[in-house]
C-alpha cells in the first residue's frame, strides 16, 4: 500500500507563466499553483485562465497539482472551483479554513461541478489550511469534515497574527498550534503540512526550522523557492541505518511471502502489515533522494 | 561558387571571390601542418631617441599601412574597447581603403564600423565573434567584398603563426605599456588582465604598434609582450571605457534553474572518471557553467580531492578556488573581471598564456589538448550534437566561435550545460543553424529537463548508469522541448553566404547564410 | 462582442501582453510582436484567431507583444484580455 509522499509543496504563483513551467523541474511532491495571496484581486481572471490551460497542457511529472483558490467569503471562490473541477487538479487548497462547515460547504460545491463536468464524484480533492486561533482551536473537526480532506495545513503568520503575539526565531507562539494541527491530523489519517519560511536566503534557518517540523510529526513544509524543495528532501531522507532495517523488513517478508510462511520477524520483533508499509515507504524515499530527484543544490 | 559537402554533411565552398580556395572540413585531426612559421621583416633597434609617437594618426602613417592591407588588435577591453573605432576613424580620414580588419573578435561598440564598411574603407573581416548591430548588418546584408572568415582562437593562432593570415599592422592595446614598448594589461585604469589574444599579433605582424593610456617608467613591469616584437608605441587620453571592460567579480546565479542544471551537471562530472586527483579544469563564464565550479568546490571540500590547473578564461570564483588551494594553478588567456586581474598581478601560479598556447593545434603543445573536464555552453545543439555558439534561433550572428571548437577537439570529457527551452525555441534541434563544434567532439548535454550521453560514449554512459543518474536520447530531450515549444518554423533565409566558418584546421566546417 | 478596450498579460520572459480594442472596420485584425518571431508567428496568429472564433468575435483589434509566450500561456491572455473587453465597464 503506497501513500503519495508530501515531503515538500512549492507554492507557484498562479499568475507567472516562466515559474509554472519551470516548477516540476525541481521535483517537488506538491505544486500549489496559487491563485490567492500571490495574485493581485484585478488579476484573478487571468491567473484562473492561465492555471486552468497549464492544468490542460502541461505535464507536471509525478507532481500532486494543488490549486490554492480564494476564501470563501470572496467573489472569486465559485469562479475559481468552477473553472478548476474541470481541468481535474488533484487538490483544491481552502485558506483560513476555520470550522468544518467552510469544508462541508466547499465539499458540496465541487460536488455540483464534479457532476456538471461528469467526473466521478470525490475526483477532485481538498486540502484546508489552519491560519487562525479558531480553526486550530476546530483542528480536529475540521480534519475529519469530509472524505476529500487529505491534508492540513498550518500558517503561522496569519496564526500569530490571530492570537495577537508576535513571530519569534523559536517559535514557541506556534507550538501548540503546530501540534495540533498534527495531532488532527494524524488522528484522522491525513497529512500535516508546516507553514512557509519566508527567508529564502537563509538556508541554515531553514533547515532548522523543517528538522523541527519533521520532529513534530509533519509530513512536509510548504515552500516558496525551489532552493527550499531539495533541503527539505534532504531532511526527509531516511538515514542510511533506517535504510538498512527497512532492507531488512522487506527481504523478511518477500521471504516470507515465497515460503508461504504466515508470522514474520525480524530482529526477534514481529513484522505486520503496518510496519511493512512504512518500510516500503522509506526505500522508496531513499531511493527518490538517491536518484538525483531532490539532491541538495 | 562551386560547393561540395563536407564531413560532417554541411555544404561549402571551395573556392571564395577575394578569398580564396578553401578545403572541406573533414574531420577532428584530419590535417597535418606542413612548412614553416611566417616570418617578420627584420628591424634595427633604435639607438638613440624611443618609440613613442605622438598620435595614431602617426603611427599609421609610420608603419606603412597602405590601401589593400591587413590589421589586428585583441578584443580583451571587451565592450570597452575604444581603440578599433578610433584607429579604423583615423584611416579612413587619411584616404586609406580596402583594409581586411582582423581582430581576434568584434563586440557591439564595434558597430560604429558599420560607416567604413559600406563606403569600403574594410572591404574584409575576419574574426572569432560578432555581435550587435554590426553583426545583425553582417547576417542580413552584404556590404563587404567577401564573407566574412570566422576563426576560433586556435584556429586565428594557427592562420597567423602560419602566414595564412598575414597581419600587415597590429594594434594592442595596453593598459600599461613603457616608452620601448613593453606592456601588459595588468596595470592601470584600464587594466583587463591576460593579453593572451594579442601575443600572436605581436610576434608575427610585420608591423606593432603598442597603443596605451597609461606610460609607465621603464621597463613596464609585468612584460607581457617585450619590446623586442613592438615597432612604435602611442599614447592616448583613453583606451578603453573600464565600465564595458568588465565588472569587478563575476557574481554566481543565484537563478534557480541554472542551480539545478548545474547540480545536475556536478553529479555527471563526479560519476564520470575524470573527476580525480589532479584533475585539470575549464570552468565556464557564467550561468549553469560557472555555478559548476561552485558545486565541485563543495565536492572537494567534502572529500579533500584537490585539482590540476585551470584553463580558459578566469574569473574572480576560479582564482579563489586557486588562492585556497583547491587548484595549483591557471592558465589564462582572458581575465573576465577585475578579481582576476588582480589574481594574475599578485599571484605567482595565476600565468598568462597565449591564444596559441592554449588552443592552436598546430603548435607544439596547447593546453585545449591537455584539459580534462570542460564546460561548454550552446545556442543551438542538434541530434548529431553538433554545436552551435555563433547564431541564435533567428539565424543572426550573436556569439563567437571562441575556444569552443579548439577545447571540445582535445578535451576529455566536455559537458553542454544548457536550458533545453530558451525564450520559445527548443536548444536541440534537427540540424543547427550554424556548426561550430562537430557532434564526435560533444560528450554530454546538461538540461533542466534531462540529460543526455552522445552515443559515441558507451563507456561513460555506463559509468553514468553505473551512478544512478538517468540519461535519455538527445531525440528524446527534442521531444520534451517540442511537446512545450511546438515546432518552430523553418527560417527564410537566402543562398548567399555572409560568413564562412573555418574549423581550428583552416578547413571550412559551415558557412552562415543571408537572413531574409 | 467587444465593449471596450482591455488588456492582459505582461511582457515577462515567457509572458505575452494582449491588447484588445474595437476595431475601426468590420474585420478581425491580429498583429503580432515577438522577440522569438518569425518562427512562430503563423502558429501565434492562428491561435488567436481560433481563441477570437471560439468566444464569438468577428471584429477586433487584437495585438500580442509577445517574449516567449508557449501556446497555452497566449491563449490563456488572449481569452482574459477578449473577455474583459466584453465586460461592461464600471460606469456603463
Amino acid at each position: 500500500m503506497s501513500k503519495r509522499l508530501r515531503r515538500s509543496m512549492l507554492f507557484v504563483p498562479g499568475n507567472n507563466p516562466a515559474l509554472i513551467i519551470d516548477a516540476a523541474v525541481f521535483s517537488p511532491d506538491s505544486i500549489i499553483l496559487d491563485l490567492e495571496d500571490a495574485v493581485a484581486v484585478d488579476q484573478k481572471d487571468a491567473a484562473r485562465e492561465l492555471v486552468v490551460r497549464a492544468l490542460q497542457t502541461l505535464d507536471f511529472g509525478n507532481c500532486e497539482l494543488c490549486v490554492r483558490i480564494n476564501g470563501r467569503h470572496t467573489p472569486f471562490f465559485a469562479d475559481d472551483i468552477r473553472a478548476l473541477v474541470p481541468a481535474r487538479p488533484h487538490v483544491l487548497r481552502l485558506a483560513m479554513v476555520e470550522s468544518p462547515e467552510d469544508i462541508i460547504y466547499t465539499d458540496q460545491f465541487i460536488d455540483h461541478c464534479e457532476r456538471e463536468a461528469g467526473l466521478p464524484s470525490g475526483s477532485v480533492k481538498l486540502m484546508a489550511s489552519i491560519e487562525t486561533a479558531r480553526g486550530v482551536t476546530n483542528a480536529a473537526k475540521i480534519a475529519v469534515s469530509s472524505p476529500r480532506l487529505i491534508a492540513i495545513s498550518f500558517g503561522a503568520e496569519d496564526f500569530t497574527h490571530s492570537i495577537q503575539s508576535e513571530r519569534t526565531a523559536q517559535g514557541q507562539e506556534l507550538l501548540f498550534a503546530r501540534s495540533a494541527v498534527v495531532l488532527a491530523a494524524r488522528a484522522a489519517g491525513i497529512d500535516p503540512i508546516d507553514t512557509v519560511y519566508s527567508n529564502i536566503d537563509d538556508e541554515p534557518g531553514f533547515r532548522a526550522d523543517v528538522k523541527a517540523a519533521k520532529q513534530l510529526g509533519f509530513a512536509g513544509k510548504s515552500c516558496v523557492h525551489p532552493r527550499q524543495v531539495a533541503i527539505v528532501h534532504d531532511v526527509y531522507r531516511p538515514t542510511s541505518d533506517e535504510v538498512y532495517k527497512a532492507e531488512r523488513v522487506l527481504a523478511a517478508y518477500a521471504d516470507a511471502l515465497q515460503k508461504g510462511t504466515g508470522v514474520i520477524s525480524v530482529d526477534g520483533r514481529m513484522v505486520d502489515g503496518p510496519i511493512v508499509a512504512k518500510a516500503q515507504r522509506i526505500v522508496d524515499i531513499a531511493r527518490a533522494a538517491g536518484s538525483g530527484r531532490g539532491v541538495q543544490v | 561558387m562551386i560547393m561540395t559537402t563536407n564531413a560532417i554533411g554541411r555544404s561549402v565552398p571551395l573556392f571564395v571571390q577575394n578569398l580564396g580556395n578553401f578545403k572541406p572540413y573533414a574531420g577532428v585531426f584530419a590535417t597535418t601542418p606542413t612548412g614553416n612559421h611566417h616570418a617578420t621583416p627584420i628591424r634595427r633597434s633604435p639607438s638613440t631617441g624611443n618609440k613613442l609617437l605622438p598620435s595614431i594618426r602617426e603611427s599609421i602613417l609610420a608603419s606603412g599601412l597602405k590601401s589593400g592591407m591587413t590589421i589586428s588588435f585583441h578584443h580583451s577591453f571587451r565592450n570597452g574597447d575604444m581603440l578599433v573605432n578610433m584607429v579604423v576613424n583615423e584611416i579612413a580620414s587619411l584616404g586609406i581603403r580596402d583594409i581586411t580588419l582582423a581582430p581576434s573578435s568584434l563586440q557591439s561598440v564595434h558597430s560604429a564600423l558599420l560607416p567604413h564598411i559600406r563606403s569600403g574603407v574594410i572591404s574584409a573581416i575576419t574574426t572569432s565573434g560578432l555581435r550587435g548591430e554590426l553583426a545583425e548588418v553582417l547576417t542580413r546584408e552584404l556590404p563587404l567584398k567577401s564573407p566574412v572568415v570566422i576563426r576560433s582562437h586556435g584556429g586565428r593562432a594557427r592562420a597567423i603563426e602560419s602566414g595564412e593570415l598575414r597581419i600587415d599592422v597590429a594594434f594592442l592595446g595596453a593598459s600599461a605599456a613603457d616608452v620601448y614598448g613593453n606592456m601588459n594589461g595588468v596595470h592601470g585604469s584600464t587594466a583587463f588582465g591576460s593579453l593572451g589574444y594579442a601575443m600572436v599579433d605581436a610576434q608575427y605582424a610585420n608591423c606593432v604598434v603598442a597603443v596605451t593610456d597609461n606610460l609607465v617608467p621603464y621597463p613596464a613591469i609585468p612584460i607581457s609582450i617585450p619590446q623586442t616584437q613592438v615597432d612604435y608605441v602611442v599614447r592616448v587620453d583613453k583606451i578603453g571605457d573600464p565600465a564595458g571592460i568588465m565588472t569587478g567579480a563575476t557574481r554566481l546565479t543565484r537563478d534557480p534553474l541554472e542551480l539545478f542544471i548545474a547540480a545536475q551537471a556536478t553529479r555527471v562530472i563526479e560519476a564520470s572518471g575524470y573527476f580525480n586527483e589532479g584533475f585539470s579544469f575549464q570552468a565556464g563564464t557564467g550561468g549553469a557553467s560557472l555555478a559548476v565550479a561552485k558545486f565541485l568546490k563543495e565536492r572537494m571540500a567534502e572529500t579533500g580531492l584537490r585539482g590540476g590547473f585551470c584553463t580558459g578564461g578566469s574569473t574572480g570564483y576560479v582564482c579563489e578556488m586557486l588562492h585556497e588551494g583547491y587548484f595549483s594553478a591557471i592558465l589564462d588567456t582572458q581575465c573576465f573581471d577585475l578579481a582576476a586581474v588582480e589574481s594574475l598581478r599578485t599571484h605567482p601560479r595565476h600565468v598568462e598564456m597565449s591564444a596559441s598556447f592554449y588552443a592552436n593545434p598546430h603548435s607544439k603543445a596547447c593546453t585545449a589538448h591537455i584539459t580534462d573536464i570542460m564546460m561548454l555552453g550552446a545556442t543551438e545543439i542538434d541530434t548529431a550534437y553538433n554545436v552551435n555558439v555563433l547564431t541564435g534561433s533567428d539565424g543572426i550572428m550573436m556569439g563567437a566561435s571562441g575556444g569552443h571548437s579548439d577545447t571540445a577537439a582535445g578535451t576529455k570529457l566536455r559537458l553542454v550545460t544548457a536550458p533545453l527551452i530558451r525564450g520559445r525555441f527548443p536548444i536541440v534541434v534537427d540540424k543547427v543553424h550554424t556548426v561550430i563544434t562537430p557532434g564526435e567532439c560533444i560528450d554530454v548535454l546538461v538540461t533542466e529537463r534531462g540529460i543526455a550521453v552522445n552515443p559515441l560514449q558507451k563507456a561513460l554512459a555506463e559509468r553514468l548508469k553505473q551512478a544512478g543518474i538517468e540519461t535519455v536520447t538527445i531525440e528524446e530531450l527534442q521531444w520534451r522541448a517540442e511537446k512545450l515549444t511546438g515546432r518552430p518554423e523553418p527560417l527564410p533565409q537566402s543562398e548567399d553566404i555572409v560568413a564562412l566558418v573555418e574549423y581550428r584546421d583552416g578547413t571550412l566546417i559551415d558557412v552562415v547564410r543571408r537572413v531574409i | 462582442m467587444i465593449r471596450r478596450y482591455a488588456q492582459a498579460g505582461s511582457l515577462e520572459s515567457g509572458d505575452a501582453l494582449v491588447h484588445v480594442a474595437l476595431a475601426q472596420d468590420e474585420a478581425l485584425t491580429i498583429r503580432i510582436k515577438s522577440k522569438v518571431a518569425p518562427r512562430f508567428l503563423a502558429s501565434m496568429q492562428s491561435s488567436v484567431r481560433e481563441i477570437a472564433t471560439e468566444l464569438g468575435i468577428m471584429s477586433a483589434t487584437i495585438e500580442v507583444m509577445d517574449s516567449g509566450a508557449l501556446d497555452f500561456v497566449l491563449r490563456a491572455r488572449v481569452t482574459t484580455a477578449i473577455k474583459r473587453s466584453m465586460e461592461a465597464s464600471v460606469d456603463e
